[in-house]
């Protein structure tokens, strides 16, 4: 199965942005959006939800921390006891850095890791789709062309005003643009 | 919401003054750039052969390497014995040499991801090598305690894993085993943060590259990344998570290497503020060794435009408040001892600023604390020269402040028949010396074959808020 | 314009009323329980004065890091600055009136402080009252001319006081920090003589902070559903407070733990002997709390992303954390004063709503004299559309 998609494509973010609310207030499902760099308050142009990332964070922060507590517990109070300083073998003050840098660092491979899951994109990959200048200077939006009332003219008609530098259609196989 | 809000807002206002604007956001990049021209002023360094003078350097930093390598290999086969260690004095150069590195390390991290919570902007002109250089210094300074073992090669025993010897696990009530969670939890974070923020840089290499060698790396390394949209979100939430646990981290590391000494009963080492006061030294030193390398690299690599005098000034001033906390610690520290009635407490200080290493506190007194002063001249901070020489200056200030703190107290302890001296031997110095030498070699590297400053984030500041409502487009009126 | 003023008016009264009886009741209590009342107001002199002075202290932050999202709710910490006055010479009653509380005066004996010289003439009353007094004065100076340059701004649209406060800000911290660390030495370390700690200063900073960013959310959120912040004093502020609030919650746990673990790591008698004291007994669950209030509670709930934009849940969080602020004050200071075991009662409630009642009073009357925004701030168009 082929997917039908039409690319706008533009040379300033403000125009990116401005099209993108436009063609949402008239019902246009916006696939992706392809940009150099991190374009602010494109996600909300966009509706795209707050990423869940955050709590893949915030669980592997707790294992960490609570996980190394526990072995710390372990370690110095029941595997093998030593005497340190005179203090009691389950000094919890003693034991809070160690559990902390675990906790930063489990919280930190956690969340880049899932990053790369999710997001598919690991060593080697090959870059699917291809747009020219899209890591250098060009935006590029991409609307699937799968509703039977989509009408190609009447979005050049709506991008006219911003500043659309060309209006590219491709057909691409299915699964083409990660969605 | 927004009717009352322009009902209650006098029309004056809601039409601010431009040239106020102008003046309390000027642009933070030269030159009127377009994303196209940082693209090509950023990667045009890398993509043309090195030049004479890169070579010079690295030729220098390389042989100082050796050096250092030399002495490393001549004092583990030899034994600790080869440095100026005495009974009285059994931690000095080493220790004061691996605080110093982590130290510098923390700039990197306070760059990029404290600014980056207080959406300080001018940080993406800088991050990226600041990053590079965190890594690097963490590097040197993990070498110090490896090297200071003795039998580096049993490293590995600093870890917790079952093992035949009982299983005999590490003391995990030592600020020492401390050190060694914090500082590899510090060096792969930092890396991991660093690397993220380069994978969009990555793919805009591979995607300019020739067919070749830098194009299969870059290709390698960037993932596949093809700029959704969708990533970017996920990406930008990341890299805020990352920032989020890299701030509480940067203090958590300075704060332990400080626990090293506060946990002892030795007066000087023994004070309830070193934690803070060692984070604000460290990222007090790690901006002195950021102005530095990018007073030159902006220089070298013809980066004015993107390294201007503003992020020159916002520098300073940070240099310059770190250094002000930094001198009212020493005035704390003084104070308290005066202020204890602590005999010992007072006699360690008195030492200090007035014992046989006084020259030594004396010159991290100027060096930290009066010269830094200058600072608060606008004039200074916009003079090239002289933020170099105070960068240089700081550097030095910062190393003697390890050397004070562990040395004079160690010197005259409790009891006065063992009271020493302390000079470092000729090995000591030239591990020192190699420490810098694999640190410039590896920085020298870094800006041979990785972008030094972050296109993708610098490409998203380029627009001042300022300018946002010059770009007529976004009024639609071009049809 | 009217019901906006008569819904304040009436927070106001209410607030004024309240600290009424609470200075009857502790005006009864103070011939009951003399010791008591004296560290309760000690405790409600301190917390006001170092709210007020959190108010400057957020204003000089912000003008120096040129910063723009604080400009349109900015009236707010100006006002709580405006309190200093008042605050700082109740406090100055407070700690003249019975000077004799603390263990180190001449008249509980001469060698209560230690023989040392220095601290013999840092412990000397006439000496001790003095700087206090220069504190207060150097303060209220500062403060003063940061909110009046803010004031002056509203009637001149130049950019003018906007530099002339960011050099001010910039004097404002550099005399802040030292002044500080020894103010927090002088009015509480110097509760326990004997005791020292040099990260005491920064301990009290952090505490000062928590509660400085606490109120202002709380009375942030209170002029915005009474009127003169509506519309204004948007979610995305919230959100921004609420991060500072989380940020500085973890700095004060820090803090706190930095000075405990040393302390019992090393296990000196001159200085384990203050914690020996609050961690006994009774003291031992009030210290748990404290570390509850400042920080497990509010790091989990400000964590979520909705919560922090969430009026009636940072309220709550906010009101946590100021209790969590007296109860670290109560932990410092009733232990040296009043004995060995923790009392909560009618006194302390009293105390609690002097504390309350005065400075909410202080503040809406300080608030409701100027415009609620400073509209001549070249920067309060940016503040107004932030999005964070």
């Amino acid at each position: 199965m082929s997917e039908r998609l039409l690319l706008a494509k533009f040379g300033h973010e403000d125009d990116l942005l401005a099209s993108c609310k436009e063609l949402r207030r008239h019902d246009y499902k916006i696939v992706d959006a392809f940009t150099p760099y991190a374009v602010h308050g494109l996600d909300r142009a966009m509706g795209l939800e707050p990423s869940r990332l955050t709590w893949v964070c915030f669980l592997c922060g707790m294992i960490g921390a609570i996980g190394m507590l526990i072995f710390e517990y372990w370690v110095g109070a029941i595997s093998w006891p030593v005497d340190v300083g005179g203090k009691p073998w389950n000094s919890l003050p003693s034991n809070v850095p160690v559990a902390f840098e675990t906790a930063v660092l489990l919280a930190g491979f956690g969340s880049v890791f899932a990053l790369f899951g999710v997001s598919r994109l690991y060593p080697g990959k090959a870059v699917r789709p291809e747009f020219d200048r899209v890591t250098d200077d060009r935006f590029i939006l991409v609307l699937a062309e799968t509703d039977a009332r989509f009408d190609p003219a009447e979005v050049k008609h709506l991008l006219r005003p911003f500043n659309l530098l060309e209006l590219e259609e491709r057909v691409v196989s299915a699964g083409g643009v990660p969605s | 919401m927004a009717n009352t809000m322009t009902q209650r807002v006098p029309t004056s206002s809601s039409v601010p003054n431009p040239d106020a604007l102008a003046t309390l956001r000027p642009p933070l990049i030269a030159g009127d750039k377009q994303p196209a021209d940082v693209t090509h002023d950023i990667c045009a360094p890398f993509e043309r052969g090195p030049t004479a003078l890169w070579w010079v350097a690295f030729a220098v930093s390389f042989t100082t390497l050796v050096i250092g390598a030399i002495a490393v290999t001549y004092q583990i086969a030899t034994g600790i014995g080869t440095w100026g260690l005495n009974r009285t004095v059994g931690w000095a150069f080493d220790i004061t040499n691996f605080v110093f590195w982590v130290g510098i390390g923390h700039a990197g991290t306070l760059i990029s991801a404290v600014l980056f919570l207080f959406r300080q902007k001018w940080r993406t002109s800088v991050n990226r090598s600041a990053e590079a250089m965190t890594l690097f210094a963490v590097m040197c300074a993990g070498l110090f305690p490896i090297i200071h073992m003795g039998r580096p090669w049993l490293a590995f025993w600093m870890m917790p894993y079952p093992n035949t010897r009982g299983p005999l696990w590490v003391n995990f009530k030592s600020p020492l085993l401390w050190d060694v969670f914090a500082i590899s939890t510090y060096l792969l974070i930092s890396a991991v943060f660093w690397y993220v923020g380069l994978v969009p840089d990555l793919a805009t290499i591979r995607d300019r590259s020739p067919a070749g060698w830098r194009r299969r790396l870059a290709s390698i390394f960037s993932l596949g990344w093809n700029g959704s949209a969708r990533t970017w979100h996920r990406y930008e939430t990341v890299y805020m998570l990352l920032a989020g646990l890299a701030t509480p981290l940067v203090f958590s590391v300075h704060t332990i290497v400080s626990m090293d000494f506060a946990t002892a009963v030795i007066p000087g080492w023994h004070t309830t503020i070193f934690p803070p006061y060692f984070v604000a030294g460290a990222i007090f030193s790690g901006l002195a060794m950021v102005l530095t390398l990018m007073l030159i690299a902006r220089k070298v690599m013809q980066l004015e435009d993107y390294i201007t005098l503003r992020h020159v000034e916002a520098m300073c001033k940070l240099m310059l408040s770190m250094g002000c906390i930094v001198g009212l610690a020493y005035g704390t520290e003084f104070f308290v001892a005066a202020y204890s009635g602590n005999p010992y407490e007072q006699f360690v200080f008195l030492n200090r600023a007035g014992g046989p290493f006084r020259w030594a506190y004396w010159t991290m007194v100027t060096c930290n604390v009066i010269i830094p002063q200058l600072l608060w001249l606008r004039g200074v901070r916009r003079n090239i020269a002289l933020v170099f020489a105070i960068s240089i200056v700081v550097n030095i200030g910062m190393w003697f402040e390890r050397f004070v703190i562990i040395v004079t107290s160690l010197h005259r302890d409790f009891l006065p028949s063992s009271w020493a001296d302390y000079s470092p031997t000729i090995i000591e110095v030239a591990t020192l010396l190699g420490s810098f030498g694999l640190f410039f070699s590896c920085f020298l590297l870094f800006c041979r074959f990785i972008p030094v400053i972050a296109m993708a984030e610098v490409k998203g500041v380029l627009k001042s808020p300022h300018h946002a409502h010059e770009h007529e487009s976004v009024k639609g009126d071009a049809a | 314009m009217k019901s906006r003023d008569h819904a304040l008016a009436l927070v106001s009264s209410r607030l004024g009323w309240l600290a009424i009886a609470s200075a009857i009741v502790l005006a009864v209590g103070g011939t009951m329980a003399p010791d008591r009342i004296w560290s309760n107001l000690l405790i409600v002199g301190v917390y006001a004065v170092t709210l007020a002075l959190g108010g400057a202290l957020f204003i000089a932050l912000t003008y120096v890091a040129n910063a723009s999202w604080n400009v349109a709710f900015r009236r707010v910490p100006e006002a709580m600055a405006v309190v200093l006055a008042p605050a700082g010479v109740g406090l100055l009653a407070v700690l003249a009136a019975r000077c004799q509380q603390y263990a180190w005066h001449p008249q509980n004996g001469e060698a209560d402080a230690g023989t040392f010289w220095f601290k013999e003439l840092w412990t000397n009353p006439t000496f001790w009252m003095i700087r206090a007094v220069a504190y207060i004065a150097i303060w209220l100076l500062l403060s003063r001319m940061l909110v009046a340059a803010s004031r002056r701004q509203d009637h001149s649209q130049g950019l003018g006081f906007t530099l002339f406060n960011r050099r001010l800000s910039a004097i404002f911290l550099l005399v802040y920090a030292p002044t500080f660390a020894l103010a927090s030495c002088d009015w509480l370390m110097l509760l326990d003589p004997m005791w020292f700690s040099t990260i005491f200063g920064v301990y009290n900073f952090a505490g000062m902070v928590e509660a400085t960013l606490a109120i202002m959310i709380i009375l942030s959120i209170i002029l915005r559903r009474r009127g003169p912040l509506r519309g204004i004093f948007t979610d995305d502020h919230l959100h921004d407070l609420g991060k500072l609030l989380l940020g500085f919650s973890c700095f004060w746990m820090y803090i706190w733990f930095s000075q405990y673990m040393l302390i019992w790591y090393t296990n000196m008698p001159e200085e384990t002997a203050y914690y020996l004291l609050r961690t006994g007994g009774p003291w031992g669950p009030l210290m748990i709390a404290n570390v509850a209030l400042n920080w497990i509670i509010p790091f989990f709930t400000l964590l979520p992303r909705p919560w922090k934009r969430n009026e009636s849940i940072m309220l709550k969080i906010a009101v946590i954390v100021l209790l969590g602020r007296w109860l670290d004050l109560y932990i410092m200071v009733f232990p040296a004063t009043v004995g060995t075991t923790p009392m909560v009662g009618i006194w302390e409630a009293a105390g609690g709503g002097l504390a309350v009642g005065l400075f909410g009073w202080l503040f809406f009357r300080a608030f409701t004299k100027v415009p609620a925004v400073p509209s001549g701030d070249p920067l309060l168009a940016e503040s107004l559309h932030y999005h964070c």
